[in-house]
């Protein structure tokens, strides 16, 4: 036995130009499908970069109309809350508490010319579960009987203060960190009784308009200042993985229940991202499939065109396995080569697709690359597979 | 491997034909150490023979075994294994690499228990030792022949199938490879079955069998 002369009869007829077809044609689809999985993770990590009331949280109330003036605004069941639950794309709801007690703050001038009260106005408060709050632990905690309330501010109410109000009335413009940094009194009242807190302000949100307490400190406000007037609520957060999915909207649609409408925009701007990345993915695989079928092809026909070789050999007494070696070996290096090449190209164009990005505006996290080079070895691995498989069939088919 | 034995083994293409010889449809054992001839014209299933017993073909009624192995019994890596190490082929259309050279075509046996003087030796009794280094299409078929001979004489083997073997050669050198092959299938202790179109002259104490 003579393994390089077998190697050589086996291998004679590699036609150059057809083998590096091969090679650089499966050594471009892995590099697509390393890009694809890369812009996958990446892109889905940023759409999921989450805000201070998370991305995928909707607000929704219902539609008041002429008769809820005598009696007072819709409130939702729970019969209502649980069907809304049962919907497929919601995960998760949260009741908003409305404050039912009596409640100002004023902030004392300690910032000099002023002097004495600068300012005080009556609110209203209301609070969601802590688990729909997506701000540090620590600043949104309140303890019975601990003096200081953390607040979450809706950041348009900041803007309206200092664009619209304090510029028209000659009073100073606050920043929001500066705001943050401010200490206000509290003073909430009802059932006879009066007390003072300090309010902090915690963080602002865009997301939701209202001004929020820790959800503890509602409920040990409103028993204390307004005991026994427990209610259905009337505004709910939704905790959903597409808020613009069809059937949680026609559910909406048909309930007459609103939501803000920018949100649901966003949803679909979301989910029209998610086909085309889905598309764009479905048409990698096609890509990476041909190219895998191109690179098994040659390989077939590598052995088809030594069919003597094959035949003739077998007759010597040589197994289909001794020949299938040569074939698998040379396959082995040739998806080498290509998973090389697939590499060396991915790492070239990731520069420049992460510069296209920036260049939007997107700091993609690059988190993607090593799920890239995962799904390439085991696409690789999957290519060795498919093709030992085939050149063994074929080898068997030619042999006898 | 002291026997192979036919059974009523007839091939599939020839199965409608009436047969009258003395392998198809026959009892037929042939024993190792034995020399035979099997003589029929063309279409008739000669190289048929060889391949069923060298295990290429299968396509038979009846059974045909290895002592007491049955043929159809035997996967064809087996087979091949067999090959390698019992049985030598000499096909008529010869079975070279045509781009290797003679001395290379010779080394394409898996094994080969014959060292390069010995292949010398054989190579100058037959008289092609000059173009040992040639590559072996670029040879008469004469001379391919005579290589395709050598190939099959240096690897072990209990059984000799030769198809045809001296079609190419002259009278001389026909007769002279015939006393090679005899002479080295006796120190094997092989058997030999060939085949032949018809004349029998050279195969002297070989039973002559009708197909």
């Amino acid at each position: 036995m003579n393994p390089h002369l077998i190697k050589k009869l086996l291998l004679s007829k590699t036609r150059p130009g057809q083998l590096w077809l091969s090679v650089i044609g499966s050594g471009i689809g892995l590099c697509i499908m390393m890009l694809g999985v890369q812009l996958w993770v990446d892109v889905r990590s940023l759409m999921q970069e989450k805000e201070m009331l998370g991305r995928n949280y909707v607000v929704i109330s219902k539609k008041i109309t002429l008769l809820h003036s005598l009696s007072g605004a819709p409130r939702f069941s729970d019969p209502e809350i649980q069907e809304l639950m049962a919907l497929k794309s919601v995960d998760d709801i949260g009741k908003f508490t409305p404050s039912r007690f009596k409640a100002s703050m004023s902030m004392n001038a300690q910032m000099g010319s002023m002097g004495g009260q600068l300012f005080k106005t009556d609110l209203f408060f209301e609070s969601v579960p802590n688990r729909f709050v997506d701000i540090e632990a620590d600043a949104w905690q309140w303890q019975p009987g601990a003096p200081q309330v953390p607040v979450i501010v809706p950041s348009e109410f900041i803007k309206q203060y200092n664009h619209a109000f304090a510029s028209g009335q000659n009073m100073p413009v606050i920043p929001e960190n500066l705001l943050k940094s401010l200490r206000f009194e509290l003073l909430l009242s009802g059932n006879e009784k009066s007390d003072r807190y300090r309010g902090v302000i915690a963080g602002f949100s865009n997301r939701i308009q209202a001004i929020l307490v820790p959800e503890p400190f509602m409920q040990y406000a409103n028993s204390r200042y307004a005991p026994g007037g427990e209610a259905a609520p009337s505004r709910l957060i939704l905790h959903a993985e597409n808020p613009a999915s069809p059937e949680l909207l026609n559910h909406l649609k048909e309930k007459q229940i609103e939501t803000a409408e920018d949100k649901v925009k966003e949803g679909k701007t979301r989910l029209l991202l998610e086909v085309v990345m889905l598309l764009l993915a479905l048409l990698g695989a096609f890509i990476v499939a041909l190219s895998m079928m191109g690179f098994l092809q040659y390989n077939q026909l590598l052995a088809y065109r030594s069919a003597y070789e094959i035949q003739t050999l077998h007759r010597l007494g040589y197994t289909q396995g001794n020949m299938v070696l040569p074939y698998f070996r040379f396959a082995l290096r040739n998806l080498g080569i290509a998973l090389a090449l697939a590499t060396g190209l991915f790492a070239s164009l990731e520069a420049g697709i992460v510069g296209l990005f920036s260049q939007s505006g997107f700091n993609l996290p690059l988190h993607g690359w090593p799920w890239s080079l995962l799904c390439a070895f085991l696409a690789a691995m999957l290519m060795g597979w498919l093709c030992y498989r085939s050149i063994k069939n074929q080898v068997g088919r030619l042999a006898n | 491997m002291q026997l192979i034995h036919f059974f009523n083994v007839v091939p599939e293409p020839l199965a409608d034909s009436p047969g009258s010889g003395r392998i198809w449809r026959q009892n037929r054992v042939f024993f190792k150490g034995k020399h035979y001839v099997v003589t029929a014209g063309s279409g008739r299933g000669k190289t048929t023979l060889i391949n069923i017993i060298g295990g290429t073909r299968s396509d038979y009624k009846g059974d045909a075994f290895f002592d007491e192995t049955n043929l159809r019994n035997i996967t064809p890596n087996d087979f091949a294994a067999i090959r390698a190490t019992s049985i030598s082929v000499i096909h008529q259309d010869l079975r070279l690499f045509p781009e290797l050279t003679a001395r290379q075509n010779i080394d394409m046996n898996p094994l080969n228990d014959r060292d390069a003087v010995y292949i010398e030796k054989l190579a100058t009794r037959l008289d092609i030792l000059l173009q040992l280094n040639k590559p072996c299409g670029r040879m008469s078929l004469g001379q391919q022949q005579r290589v395709a001979l050598i190939r099959g004489l240096v690897r072990p083997f209990e059984w000799l199938l030769l198809d045809e073997p001296f079609s190419h050669l002259d009278a001389i050198n026909a007769k002279n490879a015939m006393e090679v092959v005899a002479e080295i299938a006796n120190d094997r202790g092989a058997g030999i079955i060939a085949t032949s179109l018809g004349s029998t002259e050279l195969l002297k104490d070989f039973e002559i069998l009708e197909l």
